[in-house]
């Protein structure tokens, strides 16, 4: 009974965090890093229809921005900027009261807001890493059989999955940062070199960033240069359970975190 | 009184790291009106946010009901928060504030609807519902703060200048509502810089100065602990002069002022029963035409200044 409710409640969190931000102005930046490269490649794709570009070029292609441009910076740093403001942006505005006044659990409107994140995150990102892969191979004119017969519509699945765990992940630190830290940017940053070089790190060091898991889940890797440490990928199963234990326990904390919060707006 | 009909705080201090919010603050409020008084920084916002859970205590401990604030699911079913932030979220209505908040509380879709219109209806906002609260007024939003903080149906109604914004009708419709709520055994906790509404409406008084509770009790009550301090009374009549020569053979007696209109006096008294006794005997004595008698000073504002000296009066 108690479990039913409490969900219904994040649900409803979750419900109004959407109705607050999908048309919010500070959201203006994710869109238009969602989105903005897949008009560049939805007219790059139509000037160049047909021209007999391989099949294997253009995949390389794509796993380049991908794992270059979308993950590195679209998404990194969407989620830094959506999931940080979950609790801060509340106590800048000083609206977090309204949710800290409600009879619900401080982890469930933090499992709530973080939901709300993490839907809209993956519903924007996921429709970027869709549209972007279908119009990369537009001069390929055997596009419509690799989808249907050939192993685009795999490519096409595991990264759409690996778009939505790298939105979950990267959610969960910063939905922990934002409640820690006064200033998120500052940790955003750390984290964010921390994971854009993380081939140069010792392969011990390696297991300890998101991008390697993320890395493991590609379906093609990229050669990053004469400075790369190798390591081994970790198997899909193992790399989905840490990436989705992380931020549970991620949140699970924050949710910690916002039981000791006070309402203190003029200190913020 | 049972524990769970009760507001208390035991030995309850809050510093913001070396700022002193309240100190050793020990309080057992029961249902009725009280009413926080204080002037600006004298702790009344901080004993409300420690009362509903916003600040966690330094020391000490509050129950609310005989509930925690620990206990969210528990404590916050009890208690309606009207506080004195004005901000609310964007790209909300104030009808979808409602709802979603009756829906956080766990009613079903129909229950929350219902709640929130019928609270929509009792703060009359019932035709600026669906408007997003951005566009609102001040009176508006002030509106809607109160009825977010009613729609649940709470024991424990606590409100930070509830009457700010409010034009004199709202005004006198809300203390009206507050009056209805204490007479059904709830709590009514408001702080309020205006005094006279104050002294309306409330059962009972908290007056804080520099973060201590300097005095508690029923207003007259807290005007009789102040044994030193002479009331003041105004007598409205056409020989003062009399009057005024024979009061000062009581000793109780310490001033008498007649008026410079000559048509009344203002006579200080350490014993206010006595005096009247005395007063009447005087009025029959001498056939004196009286047009009124009344305290001059038994309101919040004038123990407030007693208690605390003048410097923290508020302006009525």
């Amino acid at each position: 009974m108690k479990r039913d409710l409490r969900i219904k409640q994040a649900l409803v969190v979750m419900k109004v965090e959407l109705k607050r931000y999908v048309l919010a102005r500070r959201w203006l930046g994710v869109y238009f890093a969602a989105f903005a490269p897949v008009l560049l490649l939805l007219f790059v794709g139509i000037r160049m229809r047909w021209r007999g570009v391989s099949l294997s070029d253009l995949s390389e292609a794509y796993a380049f921005f991908y794992q270059t441009f979308m993950l590195r910076l679209a998404i990194f740093f969407s989620c830094a900027l959506v999931f940080s403001q979950l609790f801060r942006g509340e106590m800048l505005e000083k609206t977090l009261h309204f949710y800290l006044l409600a009879p619900v659990r401080r982890e469930v409107i933090t499992a709530g807001k973080f939901l709300a994140g993490g839907v809209a995150m993956a519903l924007i990102f996921g429709a970027s890493t869709i549209l972007t892969n279908i119009f990369i191979y537009l001069p390929a004119s055997s596009a419509g059989t690799f989808f249907l017969e050939g192993e685009g519509l795999a490519y096409l699945i595991r990264y759409i999955g690996v778009t939505i765990l790298a939105c979950v992940a990267y959610g969960g630190i910063f939905t922990l940062t934002g409640l820690k830290y006064r200033n998120p940017v500052i940790p955003a940053i750390i984290i964010g070199l921390w994971e854009a070089f993380y081939f140069v790190l010792p392969a011990s060091l390696q297991k300890f960033t998101i991008m390697h898991y993320l890395q493991s889940l590609l379906p093609l890797v990229i050669d990053r240069g004469p400075f790369s440490v190798v390591v081994d990928a970790s198997s899909g199963l193992f790399s989905v359970l840490i990436l989705v234990s992380l931020a549970a326990l991620l949140v699970w904390a924050a949710g910690k975190i916002l039981i000791k919060t006070e309402i203190t707006y003029s200190a913020d | 009184m049972q524990p769970d009909q009760l507001i208390v705080f035991d030995n309850v201090s809050k510093f913001y790291g070396e700022v002193l919010g309240v100190n050793r603050v020990s309080l057992s409020i029961e249902p009725g009106v009280t009413s926080l008084v204080g002037p600006n920084g004298a702790g009344e916002t901080t004993l409300m946010n420690l009362m509903t859970g916003m600040l966690h205590p330094t020391k000490g401990s509050i129950r609310v009901l005989d509930v925690l604030p620990s206990d969210p699911e528990r404590f916050y079913r009890n208690i309606g928060y009207c506080s004195q932030f004005d901000a609310f979220p964007r790209g909300l209505s104030g009808y979808h504030m409602i709802h979603s908040m009756m829906s956080l509380h766990g009613f079903t879709n129909k229950e929350a609807e219902e709640r929130t219109w019928n609270v929509m209806e009792r703060v009359g906002m019932t035709e600026a519902a669906h408007r997003r609260v951005a566009g609102y007024s001040k009176g508006m939003r002030q509106r809607i703060r109160l009825a977010l903080a009613l729609a649940h149906d709470p024991k424990v109604l606590i409100l930070d200048e509830p009457l700010n914004g409010l034009d004199p009708m709202a005004r006198a419709e809300v203390i009206e509502l507050f009056r209805k709520f204490a007479d059904s055994g709830m709590h009514v906790v408001i702080s309020s810089h205006i005094m006279h509404e104050v002294d309306i409406v409330s059962d009972s008084v908290i007056m804080l100065s520099g973060g201590y509770v300097v005095a508690e009790g029923e207003i007259q009550g807290v005007r009789q602990e102040m044994e030193d301090h002479p009331i003041q009374i105004l007598i409205r009549c056409d020989r003062p002069a009399v009057v005024a020569s024979s009061v000062f053979h009581q000793d109780s007696v310490v001033e008498a002022r007649i008026h410079t209109d000559g048509g009344g006096l203002l006579v200080s008294t350490r014993n206010p029963d006595q005096f009247y006794e005395l007063l009447n005997r005087i009025i029959l004595e001498h056939r004196i035409a009286v047009e009124s008698v009344s305290p001059a000073d038994e309101n919040i504002n004038a123990v407030y200044q007693y208690l605390v000296g003048s410097n923290g009066a508020t302006p009525l």
